[in-house]
């Protein structure tokens, strides 16, 4: 569990008419939880990732994972491995020449012996359905396969929680369903914590829980349903819903009997359509 | 005047290893005024090919003509890139001045602008995509989030005014409203100045909302060209190659899959309602 009590995060604490790019923010991240985080742009999404997992310390109040504060310094390098972390773009991410040298690169800064190390890189390519390309060059790959590349990075250090930042903002659309589909198996079936930041609103919808933020501060929460309800406070927040959610709702206003949180094609299939 | 290509080829690293071919001898051409979307999966090589249209990159053989220029070595492509502004994938690689003003004002250095008339041109490119100049003109364009970042980097091509404005994957990165107002910008600006407008883009939502015509790319080829209901009619076969169709159209594809007669070009919400409001009133009991 990762445990946020009324956090605060200045880049200028010096300079007070500029707001905290994250400001009071208590919630604690379930395991097994798959958590979406929305927001304007500059709303604090990036901040609050690397808050979790000690990149950041909060100037105000504490972050704690497994009960560990994250401004422990000694528990430093535990935080670091408990809560792995991938960026947007993957070319920043991948350093090796050879995929599994790659995926071996953070077991080796954590001292794990060579031979753990060999099993460690099997099992996360294979997690992220990359064995097959463990002798190829990444940077041949394309931006889908070098994502799940940086994430089986992220695995083969046996992290808890999984945090994303925009995963899929630079891929194609088989890139980005290969992505999600990943990660969403990683949390189903191997009970992995997720923490998924995105501005695809088609996105956020598989989260067990969305959190949207604004101004630094967290506006709402609740589950895709309950959040993606409330059409007018996410545009005023320079939000949206799922074109899909959207389309049911003015339906509605024409007349006809649909409900205002329809999420998915499949399921606005399922009501016209029976 | 116009964009032509002719059996254009682009070699990286050629005669070593690692050689790719990222354009294998395209054909194409983009008359004034058009508004072009590109799509394909990565690596397809539609980076590589607007990068040809600045004169930023050269072909390894085959010509490119644009407004009028030939890009070929030893060609002074100054007077080209002032023509043609392009956004970059990452435009955060772009930014290198210290304070947001002055980088946004970098491309208008020796135009002749007055010092007035550069900032209202700032200042207008800024608002156009949601960044309000008095708060950040002077703050560090390397002190902002992603998005922001790439919202700067996207003004300072705007400011410029070109006559050929391409942007790479423009709204990646950018929240909801920030991507509904820039294109809705992108749009006015095209009619009212006419200008030729090439968005690069993996969101199909995107491309369905602005353009006239799709090109496809695969494997650094053309692999289809038409309008978007064309294109969009083929989900199929773009799934194949990396890519999809938007929400609204898998919708309607999916219900004519379960027998409804409804149209499959449909690409924004308006008519989406119009047509699925229709068939629900009456044409229900019919089908
Ligand atoms: N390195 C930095 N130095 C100073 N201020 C920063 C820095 N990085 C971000 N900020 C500011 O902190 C606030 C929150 O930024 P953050 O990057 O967390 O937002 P975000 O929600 O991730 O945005 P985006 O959707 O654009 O990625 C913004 O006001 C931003 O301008
Ligand atoms: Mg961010």
């Amino acid at each position: 569990m990762i445990q946020l009590q009324d956090v605060s995060y200045s880049y200028q604490p010096e300079e007070e008419q500029v707001l905290p790019a994250v400001s009071d923010i208590s919630l604690t991240i379930e395991e097994g939880e798959f958590l979406a985080v929305i927001g304007h742009n500059g709303s604090g999404k990036s901040t609050l990732a690397k808050l979790l997992n000690g990149l950041l310390l909060p100037d105000k109040g504490v972050v704690s994972v497994d009960l560990i504060s994250t401004s422990d310094q000694e528990k430093y390098w535990q935080i670091r491995q408990q809560v792995g972390m991938v960026f947007q773009n993957p070319d920043n991410q991948l350093i090796a020449t050879i995929v599994e040298e790659d995926v071996a690169f953070g077991p080796e800064n954590l001292g794990i012996p060579s031979e753990e190390i060999v099993t460690r890189v099997e099992e996360s390519l294979s997690q992220v359905a990359m064995l097959e390309y463990r002798h190829h060059a990444p940077h041949l790959l394309s931006g889908g396969q070098k994502q799940r590349i940086a994430i089986a990075g992220i695995l083969a250090m046996h992290p808890k929680y999984l945090v994303l930042d925009e995963p899929t903002a630079m891929l194609d659309p088989q890139g980005r369903r290969e992505v999600m589909a990943t990660v969403t198996r990683l949390n189903r079936e191997e009970g992995m914590t997720v923490v998924w930041i995105t501005h695809h609103m088609e996105e956020a919808v598989r989260a067990h829980r969305v959190m949207v933020m604004d101004h630094g501060r967290l506006a709402i929460q609740g589950t895709p349903r309950e959040v993606f309800k409330q059409t007018e406070l996410l545009q005023l927040l320079h939000l949206d819903v799922p074109v899909i959610t959207r389309l049911g709702q003015l339906l509605a206003q024409d007349g006809f009997n649909l409900p205002p949180d329809v999420l998915t094609v499949e399921e606005m299939v399922n009501l016209l359509c029976p | 005047m116009s964009i032509i290509a002719t059996n254009l080829t682009h070699v990286y690293s050629p005669s070593t290893p690692w050689t790719t071919k990222a354009l294998d001898q395209v054909n194409l051409e983009i008359k004034d005024g058009e508004v072009i979307g590109l799509i394909g999966h990565t690596g397809s090589g539609k980076s590589t090919l607007v990068q040809h249209f600045n004169g930023l990159l050269k072909p390894t053989s085959g010509t490119i003509r644009v407004q009028g220029v030939e890009v070929v070595k030893g060609v002074n492509l100054r007077p080209l890139r002032r023509k043609v502004g392009l956004v970059f994938q990452y435009p955060e690689h772009q930014l290198f001045e210290e304070t947001v003003a002055i980088d946004v004002a970098f491309g208008l250095k020796n135009t002749g602008l007055s010092k007035e008339e550069t900032k209202q041109r700032v200042e207008k490119a800024l608002l156009a995509v949601g960044i309000e100049y008095e708060t950040y003109m002077d703050r560090s364009p390397f002190e902002l989030s992603g998005g922001q970042m790439r919202r700067v980097a996207i003004a300072g091509v705007l400011a410029m005014e070109p006559e050929v404005l391409i942007l790479d994957e423009p709204t990646a990165g950018l929240d909801p409203q920030t991507r509904k107002d820039l294109l809705e910008h992108l749009r006015r600006v095209q009619k009212e100045r006419g200008i030729t407008l090439i968005i690069v883009s993996h969101s199909m939502d995107d491309i369905a909302a602005m353009v006239n015509r799709i090109i496809v790319m695969d494997k650094g080829k053309i692999y289809a060209q038409g309008s978007p209901s064309e294109i969009f009619s083929h989900g199929e076969e773009l799934r194949q190659i990396g890519l999809d169709v938007p929400p609204l159209t898998q919708l309607l594809l999916a219900l004519r899959a379960r027998g409804l007669d409804l149209p499959a070009d449909i690409l924004n919400l308006e008519s989406a309602r119009a047509v699925i409001g229709r068939w629900l009133k009456g044409g229900k009991d019919n089908v």
